[in-house]
Protein backbone atom coordinates (compact mmCIF):
# COMPACT_ATOMS: atom_id res chain seq x y z
CA UNK A 1 0.00 0.00 0.00
CA UNK A 2 2.02 3.42 -1.21
CA UNK A 3 1.90 6.41 0.70
CA UNK A 4 -0.66 9.28 0.40
CA UNK A 5 1.96 12.17 1.00
CA UNK A 6 4.00 9.64 -2.27
CA UNK A 7 1.17 9.59 -3.56
CA UNK A 8 0.01 13.36 -3.79
CA UNK A 9 4.41 14.49 -4.96
CA UNK A 10 4.01 12.08 -7.34
CA UNK A 11 0.72 13.73 -9.09
CA UNK A 12 2.20 17.29 -8.55
CA UNK A 13 5.49 16.05 -10.25
CA UNK A 14 3.22 14.79 -13.15
CA UNK A 15 1.03 18.10 -13.26
CA UNK A 16 4.59 20.16 -13.52
CA UNK A 17 5.86 18.21 -15.93
CA UNK A 18 2.27 18.40 -18.47
CA UNK A 19 2.54 22.24 -17.40
CA UNK A 20 6.02 22.36 -18.92
CA UNK A 21 5.27 20.43 -22.18
CA UNK A 22 2.47 22.54 -22.94
CA UNK A 23 4.36 25.39 -22.44
CA UNK A 24 6.80 24.14 -24.56
CA UNK A 25 4.38 23.41 -27.12
CA UNK A 26 3.01 27.13 -27.14
CA UNK A 27 6.70 28.84 -27.73
CA UNK A 28 7.25 26.60 -30.02
CA UNK A 29 4.37 27.16 -32.24
CA UNK A 30 4.80 31.19 -31.35
CA UNK A 31 8.57 30.81 -32.69
CA UNK A 32 7.46 29.14 -35.89
CA UNK A 33 4.69 32.21 -36.15
CA UNK A 34 7.73 34.84 -36.04
CA UNK A 35 9.85 32.99 -38.18
CA UNK A 36 6.73 32.63 -40.79
CA UNK A 37 6.35 36.31 -40.07
CA UNK A 38 10.08 37.63 -40.81
CA UNK A 39 9.86 35.02 -43.68
CA UNK A 40 6.83 37.16 -45.69
CA UNK A 41 7.66 39.95 -44.31
CA UNK A 42 11.07 39.84 -46.37
CA UNK A 43 9.53 38.31 -49.27
CA UNK A 44 7.06 41.40 -49.67
CA UNK A 45 10.25 42.93 -50.41
CA UNK A 46 10.86 41.35 -54.15
CA UNK A 47 7.16 41.53 -54.57
CA UNK A 48 6.93 44.93 -55.90
CA UNK A 49 9.74 44.33 -58.25
CA UNK A 50 8.03 45.32 -61.73
CA UNK A 51 8.99 47.04 -64.80
CA UNK A 52 12.74 45.53 -65.28
CA UNK A 53 13.24 43.08 -67.91
CA UNK A 54 12.47 39.67 -68.49
CA UNK A 55 13.87 36.74 -69.39
CA UNK A 56 13.28 36.80 -73.96
CA UNK A 57 11.69 40.29 -73.61
CA UNK A 58 12.64 42.55 -76.62
CA UNK A 59 13.89 45.70 -75.56
CA UNK A 60 11.84 47.78 -77.73
CA UNK A 61 14.25 51.02 -78.53
CA UNK A 62 17.03 48.98 -78.67
CA UNK A 63 15.46 46.94 -81.47
CA UNK A 64 14.45 49.74 -83.22
CA UNK A 65 18.33 51.41 -83.13
CA UNK A 66 19.29 47.84 -84.25
CA UNK A 67 17.28 47.74 -87.50
CA UNK A 68 17.75 51.26 -88.39
CA UNK A 69 21.84 50.65 -87.19
CA UNK A 70 21.60 47.27 -90.01
CA UNK A 71 20.18 49.92 -92.40
CA UNK A 72 22.54 52.98 -92.47
CA UNK A 73 24.38 53.40 -96.11
CA UNK A 74 27.81 53.70 -95.01
CA UNK A 75 30.39 55.24 -97.82
CA UNK A 76 33.56 52.72 -98.39
CA UNK A 77 36.68 54.40 -99.84
CA UNK A 78 37.03 52.96 -103.32
CA UNK A 79 33.06 52.27 -104.07
CA UNK A 80 30.84 54.47 -105.92
CA UNK A 81 28.12 53.36 -104.02
CA UNK A 82 27.04 53.41 -100.51
CA UNK A 83 26.18 49.93 -99.31
CA UNK A 84 24.37 49.51 -96.16
CA UNK A 85 25.84 48.01 -92.79
CA UNK A 86 24.09 44.49 -93.30
CA UNK A 87 25.79 44.23 -97.01
CA UNK A 88 28.38 45.16 -95.55
CA UNK A 89 28.19 42.31 -92.89
CA UNK A 90 27.04 40.20 -95.26
CA UNK A 91 29.99 40.15 -97.12
CA UNK A 92 32.64 40.17 -94.31
CA UNK A 93 30.98 36.75 -93.68
CA UNK A 94 31.40 35.50 -97.61
CA UNK A 95 34.96 37.03 -97.56
CA UNK A 96 38.03 33.62 -97.81
CA UNK A 97 38.82 33.73 -95.05
CA UNK A 98 35.92 35.57 -93.55
CA UNK A 99 35.77 38.69 -91.50
CA UNK A 100 33.83 38.33 -88.08
CA UNK A 101 35.20 41.56 -86.06
CA UNK A 102 33.51 45.19 -86.33
CA UNK A 103 35.58 47.75 -87.77
CA UNK A 104 35.93 50.72 -89.05
CA UNK A 105 33.02 52.90 -89.51
CA UNK A 106 30.41 50.27 -88.42
CA UNK A 107 32.00 49.60 -84.94
CA UNK A 108 32.33 53.26 -84.83
CA UNK A 109 28.57 54.13 -85.56
CA UNK A 110 27.83 50.30 -83.10
CA UNK A 111 29.47 52.71 -80.60
CA UNK A 112 28.27 55.69 -80.70
CA UNK A 113 24.63 54.30 -80.91
CA UNK A 114 24.34 51.42 -78.75
CA UNK A 115 27.15 52.34 -75.94
CA UNK A 116 26.03 56.06 -76.07
CA UNK A 117 22.22 55.33 -75.52
CA UNK A 118 21.54 52.29 -73.71
CA UNK A 119 24.82 52.02 -70.83
CA UNK A 120 22.68 53.60 -68.20
CA UNK A 121 20.16 50.70 -68.74
CA UNK A 122 22.32 47.62 -69.03
CA UNK A 123 25.28 46.46 -67.54
CA UNK A 124 26.12 44.06 -70.67
CA UNK A 125 26.00 45.36 -74.39
CA UNK A 126 26.90 43.02 -76.69
CA UNK A 127 26.78 43.70 -80.84
CA UNK A 128 28.27 41.11 -82.99
CA UNK A 129 28.07 38.00 -85.42
CA UNK A 130 27.03 34.63 -83.90
CA UNK A 131 28.20 31.09 -85.66
CA UNK A 132 27.41 28.33 -83.18
CA UNK A 133 28.54 30.67 -80.42
CA UNK A 134 29.00 34.32 -80.15
CA UNK A 135 32.01 35.59 -81.70
CA UNK A 136 33.91 38.31 -79.49
CA UNK A 137 34.99 41.66 -81.30
CA UNK A 138 37.31 44.31 -80.40
CA UNK A 139 34.43 46.70 -79.57
CA UNK A 140 31.86 44.79 -77.57
CA UNK A 141 34.39 41.64 -76.37
CA UNK A 142 33.08 38.46 -75.26
CA UNK A 143 29.41 37.67 -75.30
CA UNK A 144 27.93 37.27 -72.00
CA UNK A 145 24.99 35.35 -72.82
CA UNK A 146 27.50 32.26 -73.72
CA UNK A 147 30.17 33.09 -70.54
CA UNK A 148 27.74 33.11 -67.81
CA UNK A 149 24.46 31.40 -67.37
CA UNK A 150 21.41 32.49 -64.91
CA UNK A 151 21.56 35.82 -62.79
CA UNK A 152 21.51 38.00 -65.32
CA UNK A 153 18.06 39.00 -67.60
CA UNK A 154 19.28 39.25 -71.54
CA UNK A 155 17.01 40.65 -74.29
CA UNK A 156 18.14 39.61 -77.66
CA UNK A 157 17.39 40.26 -81.20
CA UNK A 158 19.44 38.64 -83.99
CA UNK A 159 18.99 38.79 -88.10
CA UNK A 160 20.39 36.18 -90.23
CA UNK A 161 23.10 37.35 -92.11
CA UNK A 162 24.35 34.03 -94.30
CA UNK A 163 21.72 31.42 -94.42
CA UNK A 164 24.59 29.21 -96.13
CA UNK A 165 26.61 29.21 -93.17
CA UNK A 166 24.17 29.87 -91.02
CA UNK A 167 25.80 33.13 -89.29
CA UNK A 168 23.76 35.51 -87.49
CA UNK A 169 24.45 39.32 -86.65
CA UNK A 170 23.44 39.31 -82.66
CA UNK A 171 22.82 42.21 -80.58
CA UNK A 172 22.51 41.27 -76.26
CA UNK A 173 21.38 43.50 -73.72
CA UNK A 174 21.80 42.28 -70.07
CA UNK A 175 21.07 42.91 -66.75
CA UNK A 176 23.19 41.81 -64.38
CA UNK B 1 -18.07 6.88 -4.60
CA UNK B 2 -17.28 10.47 -3.76
CA UNK B 3 -13.88 10.28 -4.30
CA UNK B 4 -15.09 8.82 -8.26
CA UNK B 5 -17.32 12.09 -8.55
CA UNK B 6 -14.69 14.35 -7.32
CA UNK B 7 -12.15 12.11 -10.22
CA UNK B 8 -14.87 13.38 -12.74
CA UNK B 9 -15.57 16.93 -11.86
CA UNK B 10 -11.04 17.40 -11.69
CA UNK B 11 -11.14 15.55 -15.40
CA UNK B 12 -14.29 17.95 -16.96
CA UNK B 13 -12.12 21.11 -15.15
CA UNK B 14 -8.85 19.99 -16.98
CA UNK B 15 -10.32 19.77 -20.29
CA UNK B 16 -12.07 23.16 -20.09
CA UNK B 17 -8.57 24.33 -19.58
CA UNK B 18 -7.56 22.22 -22.41
CA UNK B 19 -9.59 23.98 -24.75
CA UNK B 20 -9.32 27.15 -23.72
CA UNK B 21 -5.24 26.52 -24.60
CA UNK B 22 -6.38 25.23 -27.94
CA UNK B 23 -8.80 28.31 -28.78
CA UNK B 24 -5.98 30.83 -27.37
CA UNK B 25 -3.40 28.89 -29.50
CA UNK B 26 -6.18 28.69 -32.69
CA UNK B 27 -6.70 32.60 -32.75
CA UNK B 28 -2.70 33.42 -32.14
CA UNK B 29 -2.39 31.27 -35.24
CA UNK B 30 -5.20 32.81 -37.33
CA UNK B 31 -4.35 36.01 -36.39
CA UNK B 32 -0.84 35.21 -37.71
CA UNK B 33 -1.68 33.91 -41.11
CA UNK B 34 -3.56 37.22 -41.23
CA UNK B 35 -0.81 39.40 -40.41
CA UNK B 36 1.34 37.59 -42.73
CA UNK B 37 -1.39 38.22 -45.60
CA UNK B 38 -1.48 41.97 -44.75
CA UNK B 39 1.54 42.04 -44.75
CA UNK B 40 2.21 40.50 -47.79
CA UNK B 41 -0.74 41.76 -49.95
CA UNK B 42 -1.30 45.01 -48.05
CA UNK B 43 0.70 47.11 -49.81
CA UNK B 44 -0.80 47.94 -53.68
CA UNK B 45 1.52 46.35 -56.48
CA UNK B 46 3.13 49.52 -58.25
CA UNK B 47 2.89 48.98 -62.10
CA UNK B 48 3.49 52.27 -63.29
CA UNK B 49 6.90 51.66 -64.89
CA UNK B 50 5.39 49.04 -66.74
CA UNK B 51 2.45 51.06 -68.09
CA UNK B 52 5.31 54.33 -68.72
CA UNK B 53 7.26 51.59 -70.47
CA UNK B 54 4.35 50.50 -72.46
CA UNK B 55 3.24 54.34 -73.40
CA UNK B 56 7.02 54.78 -74.53
CA UNK B 57 7.26 51.62 -76.80
CA UNK B 58 3.77 52.17 -78.44
CA UNK B 59 5.00 55.80 -78.76
CA UNK B 60 8.38 54.52 -80.72
CA UNK B 61 6.42 52.05 -82.44
CA UNK B 62 4.10 55.00 -84.22
CA UNK B 63 7.45 56.73 -85.00
CA UNK B 64 9.14 54.23 -86.49
CA UNK B 65 8.79 51.07 -88.37
CA UNK B 66 11.91 48.59 -89.24
CA UNK B 67 14.40 51.16 -88.30
CA UNK B 68 12.88 54.06 -90.55
CA UNK B 69 10.96 57.13 -89.82
CA UNK B 70 7.09 56.47 -91.12
CA UNK B 71 6.89 59.43 -93.26
CA UNK B 72 4.32 61.23 -92.14
CA UNK B 73 6.33 61.89 -88.71
CA UNK B 74 7.87 64.52 -90.43
CA UNK B 75 4.60 66.13 -91.04
CA UNK B 76 3.10 69.14 -89.03
CA UNK B 77 -0.33 67.80 -89.01
CA UNK B 78 1.19 64.04 -87.65
CA UNK B 79 2.65 66.21 -84.94
CA UNK B 80 -1.02 68.14 -84.57
CA UNK B 81 -2.39 64.99 -83.98
CA UNK B 82 -0.48 63.06 -82.78
CA UNK B 83 -2.15 61.42 -79.93
CA UNK B 84 -5.29 59.78 -82.66
CA UNK B 85 -2.53 59.43 -85.30
CA UNK B 86 -1.08 56.72 -82.84
CA UNK B 87 -4.26 55.89 -80.81
CA UNK B 88 -3.17 56.85 -77.43
CA UNK B 89 -5.87 57.94 -75.13
CA UNK B 90 -4.90 59.32 -71.67
CA UNK B 91 -8.55 58.24 -70.60
CA UNK B 92 -8.64 56.79 -66.84
CA UNK B 93 -11.36 55.46 -63.84
CA UNK B 94 -13.21 58.24 -61.98
CA UNK B 95 -11.24 57.67 -58.78
CA UNK B 96 -10.27 60.60 -56.34
CA UNK B 97 -10.27 63.19 -59.24
CA UNK B 98 -8.09 61.56 -61.45
CA UNK B 99 -10.06 62.77 -64.14
CA UNK B 100 -9.88 66.60 -63.48
CA UNK B 101 -5.81 66.23 -63.80
CA UNK B 102 -4.29 63.93 -66.31
CA UNK B 103 -2.37 61.58 -65.25
CA UNK B 104 -0.20 60.34 -68.12
CA UNK B 105 3.28 62.59 -69.89
CA UNK B 106 4.70 61.96 -72.87
CA UNK B 107 7.34 63.83 -74.72
CA UNK B 108 8.98 62.93 -78.11
CA UNK B 109 12.23 65.60 -79.06
CA UNK B 110 13.61 64.49 -82.32
CA UNK B 111 17.21 65.44 -82.61
CA UNK B 112 19.98 65.18 -85.42
CA UNK B 113 22.10 61.92 -84.96
CA UNK B 114 25.32 63.59 -86.70
CA UNK B 115 25.43 67.30 -84.64
CA UNK B 116 23.03 66.48 -81.76
CA UNK B 117 21.08 69.51 -82.94
CA UNK B 118 17.25 69.92 -81.46
CA UNK B 119 14.82 69.68 -84.90
CA UNK B 120 11.67 69.50 -82.99
CA UNK B 121 9.81 68.42 -80.43
CA UNK B 122 5.98 66.96 -79.53
CA UNK B 123 4.00 67.21 -76.35
CA UNK B 124 0.87 65.48 -74.29
CA UNK B 125 -0.71 65.48 -71.61
CA UNK B 126 0.11 66.86 -67.99
CA UNK B 127 3.46 68.66 -68.61
CA UNK B 128 3.68 68.99 -64.70
CA UNK B 129 4.94 65.54 -64.66
CA UNK B 130 7.90 66.44 -66.57
CA UNK B 131 9.32 67.64 -63.00
CA UNK B 132 9.28 64.35 -62.10
CA UNK B 133 11.41 62.87 -64.69
CA UNK B 134 14.49 64.96 -62.64
CA UNK B 135 16.92 62.49 -61.35
CA UNK B 136 16.55 63.35 -57.71
CA UNK B 137 13.01 62.37 -58.00
CA UNK B 138 13.96 59.24 -59.20
CA UNK B 139 12.88 55.82 -57.29
CA UNK B 140 10.64 57.91 -54.60
CA UNK B 141 7.64 55.82 -53.87
CA UNK B 142 4.88 58.54 -54.17
CA UNK B 143 5.72 60.75 -56.64
CA UNK B 144 5.27 59.85 -60.18
CA UNK B 145 6.93 57.46 -62.36
CA UNK B 146 9.10 58.85 -65.18
CA UNK B 147 10.97 56.94 -67.37
CA UNK B 148 12.85 58.01 -70.65
CA UNK B 149 14.26 56.11 -73.52
CA UNK B 150 16.19 56.92 -77.10
CA UNK B 151 16.79 55.22 -80.16
CA UNK B 152 18.53 55.70 -83.57
CA UNK B 153 15.94 55.85 -86.22
CA UNK B 154 16.98 56.96 -90.61
CA UNK B 155 14.46 58.96 -92.87
CA UNK B 156 14.16 57.45 -96.61
CA UNK B 157 16.39 60.21 -97.50
CA UNK B 158 18.84 59.02 -95.55
CA UNK B 159 19.02 61.43 -92.41
CA UNK B 160 19.63 60.59 -88.86
CA UNK B 161 17.80 60.95 -85.86
CA UNK B 162 18.44 60.47 -82.47
CA UNK B 163 14.90 59.72 -80.86
CA UNK B 164 14.52 60.64 -76.84
CA UNK B 165 10.68 59.81 -75.53
CA UNK B 166 9.93 61.08 -71.82
CA UNK B 167 6.75 59.12 -70.45
CA UNK B 168 5.17 59.66 -67.37
CA UNK B 169 2.65 58.35 -64.74
CA UNK B 170 1.07 59.52 -61.80
CA UNK B 171 -2.11 57.45 -60.60
CA UNK B 172 -0.08 57.85 -57.37
CA UNK B 173 -3.40 56.86 -55.08
CA UNK B 174 -3.14 53.29 -56.70
CA UNK B 175 0.36 52.20 -56.93
CA UNK B 176 1.70 53.57 -53.74
CA UNK B 177 0.58 53.69 -49.92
Amino acid sequence: MPDKNFLSIKAKKGQVSEIVTWFAATAIIIIFLLISVYITSSLGIFKGDFGSLEAGQTYIPAEKSFYAYLSTPLSKEGEIENKIIYKILQEQTIKKPAVFNLKGAEADLADKIFNNFYKTNFSKIWIGFVDITAISNTPFGEALKETASLNFQCSSKSILLNPQNKINFRMDFCEV
Amino acid sequence: MIKNTENIADKKGAEKIISIYWFFILFIVAGGVIYMVILFYGEPYDVREIEANLLVNSIADCISEAGFLREQVLNKEFRDNFLEVCRINFNVEDFQEWKNEEQYYLHASFYNFDTESFIFDISEGNINLEEFCKEQYKGQKNNPVCISRSFYSLDKQGGKYKINIIGAVRKTEKNAR
